[in-house]
């Protein structure tokens, strides 16, 4: 993974929705019709993200918050970011 | 992780996901079987009090809002209503009698609501038909007419239609004609009487042969479209949710409704306050209202009243709400629930003997 991609941000896509719902967070994709459910994690990785964070700084308050190693935690963003980008519920900002 | 868990903690642990707006009672048609107290008078939601209600909601968490009637296009903020709601992240639905969005209106709600559903009624097949329901000449061609531009649009569009008398012999019509539209659809069987108690609108519902020939036009469709469709076929099928839960619905757990004088409702057909808006803010009376542990008390009797009665009777529609407006008493069998639970009967028994 290059360097200048670990600074990328991502926003939500403009015709998806998000909340949190205490340990879970779910998606609406208007367009598509269809809902996914995010874990805890992965709710927290949403809320990062739509507090504009860079994917490093993502990494970073996911090692903050969790007990998981710097490696653990990229591996995890970025599974979950890709699946996100490819189910078109975020995009880059 | 699967969104049918979501919903089942929502109901078992009183999450409030979805809230229904009722913006307004003033409606530009004039329907013979309007469920709504036109008679009910009281001091409207400013707009004020609308966005301080939707920032509310928001901080709660709540993913999924209905903007409701009376016809919600009527309210004269409603597009201040919406936008704010749109620029909060709310999944909205707008329930629209449609007459009102032509060409520029739909564009206007497209670009500046963006709604994830625009519900129309629809009363039949024909002119003649909806017409006579509506009261108001060239509503039907009026209303194609702007479904095809919702959906030129890229709008999504469900049909909502209600099983009557009156149009209960053009139910294979209405199916073609919203495949035609290439819009969703969910047929009500079932005639409610108004919010008031009046039960006139019941002198048009449907006869039992009507409503045979329903089930048989929905199984039909079923089998050919594989079940790929937005209607269920009553009784026809479990319903995990229900299935997993304490509660019969999500009445007063997972959704309320809100009508125009900020009476907050466990749900659209239970019309019994748990709280005002013009006294409360909605968070307050979401913990803390005794109405409201009432209701989800009564749901979760309801589910074991059901229970006494067989599977058929917990996958039926029984309403605590309708019920309520029947007889008061929100665990009292009425006619339609108990014809409900016939044909969910019925339909165990033929995947039974399939």
């Amino acid at each position: 993974m290059s360097i200048e991609s670990q600074q990328q941000r991502y926003r939500l896509d403009p015709h998806a929705r998000f909340r949190v719902m205490d340990d879970e967070g779910i998606f609406v994709l208007q367009e598509a019709g269809e809902v996914l459910v995010v874990n805890e994690v992965g709710a927290f990785i949403v809320e990062q993200l739509q507090a504009e964070r860079s994917v490093d700084e993502v990494v970073m308050a996911i090692t903050d918050r969790y007990a998981v190693d710097q490696d653990r935690a990229r591996a995890d963003a970025r599974s979950l970011l890709d699946a996100l980008l490819e189910a078109g519920a975020i995009s880059k900002a | 992780m699967s969104y049918s868990n979501t919903i089942k903690r929502a109901w078992t642990e009183n999450r409030l996901m979805s809230v229904l707006l009722e913006l307004t009672y003033a409606c530009n048609l004039d329907c013979t079987f309007c469920y709504n107290d036109l008679a009910r008078a009281g001091q409207p939601l400013s707009l004020d009090q609308y966005r301080q209600l939707l920032d509310d909601l928001a901080e709660l968490g709540i993913l999924s809002l209905t903007l409701s009637g009376g016809e919600p296009l009527a309210h004269p903020r409603f597009f201040d209503i919406a936008s704010h709601a749109r620029s909060l992240g709310f999944v909205i639905r707008l329930k629209t009698n449609g007459h009102a969005v032509r060409p520029a209106m739909a564009e206007k709600i497209r670009n500046e609501v963006d709604p994830f559903i625009i519900e129309v009624s629809v009363h039949g097949a024909t002119a003649e038909t909806h017409d006579r329901q509506t009261r108001v000449a060239g509503s039907f061609e009026r209303l194609v007419a702007n479904i095809r531009t919702m959906t030129s649009l890229g709008l999504r569009v469900k049909a909502n239609s209600v099983l009557t008398r009156w149009n209960e012999h053009e139910v294979e019509g209405m199916l073609t004609l919203y495949d035609e539209l290439g819009v969703l659809f969910q047929i009500d069987p079932e005639v409610k009487p108004r919010d008031n108690g009046d039960m006139e609108p019941l002198a048009i519902e449907a006869s039992a042969e009507g409503r045979a020939q329903y089930r048989s036009a929905l199984r039909a469709r079923a089998k050919r479209d594989d079940a790929d469709t937005d209607t269920e076929l009553p009784g026809g099928g479990p319903k995990p949710v229900v299935q997993q839960t304490d509660k019969h619905c999500g009445a007063g757990s997972n959704n309320i409704a809100i009508d125009p004088y900020g009476s907050v409702l466990p749900c659209v057909q239970w019309r019994v306050p748990v709280g005002n808006l013009h006294e409360q803010r909605i968070a307050e009376i979401w913990s803390e209202s005794a109405g409201l542990q009432q209701v989800r008390e009564t749901t979760k009797a309801a589910r074991r009243m059901l229970e006494g009665l067989g599977d058929a009777a917990v996958t039926s529609n029984f309403c605590p709400g309708a019920a309520h407006v029947y007889s008061g008493d929100p665990l009292a069998l009425y006619p339609a629930a108990e014809q409900g639970i016939a044909a969910s009967a019925r339909a165990r028994v033929r995947l039974t003997v399939l």
